[in-house]
């Protein structure tokens, strides 16, 4: 159990570089924006969903009505139930309580790096196994937010560590796309994520999901029988 | 109560919500074969809609690729993540080429 919880922590280990940027952003930003560190704090525990909270703390900023950053906010954070759903098979295991924490957990971070994991099937209990990533992911993230609202965006611009993201991301990808199929779904999201760019508030993000998502339905599952 | 934490409140409800009752209800749903092959492509569906818009329309200041370092950077990136298969050193080839692009 403790050897799949370290295996966990130990893949996550890479994408330090990716979420700490974006977490002293996050903190940076709520301290500018004149919030307290409580504020900021429990907006980061009980969201944890940095894009939609730095869309949120903007919008309100700009004194937009509360029922449209909620709704915006929403749909940003709508993606998490897709990957619930992909990873509800290897964490839905034990009480109520468990799988709660374990789905609380589910970042854009932490998804990546256990499917990817999955594939290799090196390990015995993948809920373990996300656990001791999706946690060590979010100490970072929670660290790296109280780091920023303290002393701000520490890290110096040199190092362009906004870029470890999508580099964090085409790493994870990679291995994924082992067949025809995955690469054309692949190369056809990219494309259409170019152009659903320009709408705001990083709607472009739900947009893309859903027409790839309709796009690889109705290209590679439809009329095929996978018994 | 504020607008802050209203705004908190029906954040973390729907961000919750969207990750909690997949997970709870997931074996009440009786999945077809179907939609277990359609969540295998969501990776696929998922990831280059996080890559690639913040590294096409970002401009950089490297002039003679006018301002694209990162796009080279990330082809660089990708064919070591090809190569490699490792998370880690894609990200220090990544950066270090990124480093190198903007002092030239």
């Amino acid at each position: 159990m403790i050897k799949e919880f370290f295996k966990g922590a130990k893949c996550a280990l890479p994408l330090f570089p990716g979420i700490l940027p974006f977490g002293l952003i996050m903190g940076t930003t709520a301290q500018g924006l004149g919030h307290t560190l409580f504020e900021s704090i429990f907006l980061n525990l009980s969201v944890f969903a940095g894009a939609s909270q730095l869309v949120g703390l903007d919008l309100l900023n700009k004194g937009i009505a509360v029922p449209v950053i909620v709704l915006t906010g929403m749909l940003i954070n709508l993606r998490f139930s897709i990957y619930a759903l992909s990873l509800a098979p290897f964490i839905a295991k034990g009480n109520i309580f468990k799988k709660v924490f374990l789905a609380y957990l589910i970042t854009d971070q932490a998804y990546g790096v256990t499917i990817q994991a999955l594939e290799k099937k090196d390990f015995r209990d993948s809920s373990i196994f996300f656990l001791g990533a999706a946690l060590t992911i979010a100490c970072v993230w929670q660290t790296s937010n109280i780091l920023g609202f303290i002393l701000g965006n520490i890290l110096p611009e040199s190092l362009n560590l906004s870029f470890s993201i999508p580099l964090i991301f085409m790493a994870l990808l990679i291995p994924l796309l082992r067949d025809k199929r995955m690469i054309i779904v692949a190369s056809f999201s990219a494309l259409i994520s170019l152009g659903f760019h320009w709408l705001p508030f990083k709607l472009g993000m739900i947009c893309t999901i859903v027409c790839s998502l309709i796009f690889t339905w109705l290209f590679f599952i439809r009329g095929k029988s996978f018994e | 109560m504020s607008d802050f934490w209203l705004m908190t409140l029906g954040l973390s409800f729907f961000a919750i919500f969207w990750r909690v009752y997949p997970v709870l209800a997931f074996y009440k749903f009786n999945l077809s074969p179907r939609i277990q092959e359609l969540l295998k492509f969501i990776p696929a569906v998922v990831f280059p809609a996080i890559i690639f818009p913040s590294t096409i329309y970002f401009t950089g200041e490297v002039e003679w690729i006018s301002g694209k370092e990162r796009v080279l950077a990330l082809s660089l990136a990708t064919l070591v993540a090809f190569w490699k298969k490792n998370v880690l050193v894609t990200l220090v080839v990544g950066l270090t080429s990124l480093y190198f692009l903007r002092q030239i």
